[in-house]
């Protein structure tokens, strides 16, 4: 190729590149520049340098026209797409987690119902065997006691249990939040106008100040109760 | 003095290779070409082009009304617009043919991009007029430029399509020298032009997604009916009527 054959086609490229609505400015200066350098240019190699960099942007340009770069995902797709895999394994791991709790909630009722048939126990024996004398008052004293301590102990865990199961609910509420608030519908109109009480609803929640009852925690209590 | 480059196709209806190369220079370099459509004569042009859609616009004096865009294959168009269930539903039912579906353009279209092509098209919002035509022509050039292409019904000023070749490269070549529009201009021309229809139906089609259901608007009625649409929308649970507009 001649070197006024180089300069035409280096024109030609450049027009075509500042013709086009998806070129960048500085794309289109960038490609100018580089033409005005053709010109002043002492070698062979550097004419052919600066036509390559024209060549180069004009092929991103025409890329953008035939929407081949938009074949890369976005962030929010893979985010999207990202949390749509942590929902399903978050999901699975806290039903798992759910199933052993309500298992622990079953039996905790039963240790209660226990509890209780001991407090009525130690509260019979108080009354109906009181000429026993101190022996027997302080042994219905003894189990009343520790039936109403067992009551009290197992009421508590069953009321962290149940904290416990609310929370391992908010957790999977929060993450289809987040993946929905990723998801470019809601940023309509109507999209919006029913985001808004959820937005409410998620930021207003807060923790108690102490840590809820773990499933380890309410699993140990029963093993040492051996009720499992 | 010589006229503009008039290709005249043979009976496959398809632009030889010979023809192409030449086509793709003209509009390559911002220019327009009169090509056989589904119902009538259209101008082609690519629309990420500066200055293509105004020029196309007074040619064919539309004012300011919306230009809609042809794709080759439904996978081009994918790579800029998104099509949701009842898009697809229509097309699945009536493309390629008489149809343009509005779609909203891509999340990942950069801002900037889709201003400046809505601005060329004359899209009120981010997202632009879809056809899959049934014409060999128009659909060839499209995916061998890889460009959406606009694909402007050339109207008689009586409002009716143009299904003479003679006529229709005269209106483009007239109203190019009206408005003193120096752009390479050239013709396809079909041995046998059989149009079928009057004009395309524009239809934009929605999905609510917390019922499932759709919705639709009819832009413009043509070949295919609104009950048609109708019909193949009432699979998706339930549809409402919003409105009638303009579109070209």
């Amino acid at each position: 190729m001649s070197d006024l054959a180089f300069r035409e086609h280096a024109e030609g490229s450049v027009q075509r590149i500042a013709q086009s609505l998806f070129a960048f400015d500085h794309e289109t200066s960038a490609a100018q520049a580089a033409l005005a350098d053709i010109s002043k240019a002492q070698s062979a190699t550097a004419v052919q340098e600066q036509i390559e960099a024209i060549d180069e942007i004009l092929s991103l340009v025409m890329s953008r026209e035939s929407g081949r770069t938009q074949l890369k995902r976005d962030d929010r797709r893979n985010i999207e797409e990202g949390l749509a895999s942590l929902e399903d394994r978050l999901i699975m791991e806290i039903e798992q987690r759910k199933r052993g709790q309500r298992r622990d909630l079953l039996a905790l009722g039963g240790l209660l119902m226990f509890s209780v048939v001991a407090v009525l126990a130690g509260g019979v024996f108080l009354v109906v065997r009181p000429a026993e004398g101190p022996p027997g008052t302080v042994g219905g004293g003894l189990a009343l006691a520790a039936g109403l301590s067992c009551c009290l102990i197992v009421s508590r865990l069953i009321q962290n249990t149940r904290e416990s199961l609310e929370r391992l609910d908010e957790k999977i509420v929060a993450v289809r939040f987040l993946r929905m608030a990723l998801h470019p519908s809601w940023t309509t109109e109507v999209g919006g106008a029913l985001m808004a009480p959820a937005l409410v609803m998620f930021a207003q929640h807060f923790a108690p100040s102490s840590a809820p009852l773990g499933h380890e925690d309410t699993k140990a209590v029963l093993d040492a109760f051996k009720l499992r | 003095m010589s006229g503009p480059p008039v290709f005249n196709l043979t009976d496959n209806m398809l632009i030889p290779r010979s023809y192409l190369f030449e086509v793709r220079r003209i509009l390559n370099s911002g220019g327009l070409c009169v090509v056989p459509s589904d119902t009538c004569y259209a101008l082609v042009g690519i629309p990420m082009l500066k200055g293509v859609g105004d020029a196309i616009r007074a040619i064919l004096d539309k004012g300011s009304t919306p230009i809609s865009v042809t794709f080759g294959t439904q996978k081009l168009a994918e790579r800029f617009v998104e099509f949701n269930r009842a898009n697809l539903k229509i097309i699945d039912d009536y493309s390629p043919g008489p149809l343009t579906i509005v779609a909203a353009l891509r999340a990942d279209v950069s801002d900037q991009h889709a201003k400046l092509l809505n601005e060329a098209l004359m899209n009120p919002k981010r997202e632009i007029g879809v056809r899959f035509p049934d014409s060999p022509a128009e659909l060839q050039l499209s995916s061998e430029l890889e460009r959406p292409l606009t694909t402007t019904a050339i109207m008689y000023r009586n409002g009716l399509p143009v299904r003479s070749f003679d006529d229709a490269l005269d209106i483009v070549l007239e109203g190019a020298a009206r408005h003193g529009l120096d752009r390479g201009i050239c013709a396809i021309r079909r041995k046998e032009a059989k149009f079928v229809g009057e004009l395309s139906t524009v239809v934009e089609a929605e999905v609510n997604s917390f019922d499932g259901g759709s919705k639709y608007i009819i832009h413009r009625e043509g070949d295919v009916s609104e009950r048609r649409i109708r019909r193949s929308l009432a699979g998706l649970d339930r549809y409402i009527i919003r409105g009638i507009d303009e579109w070209e």
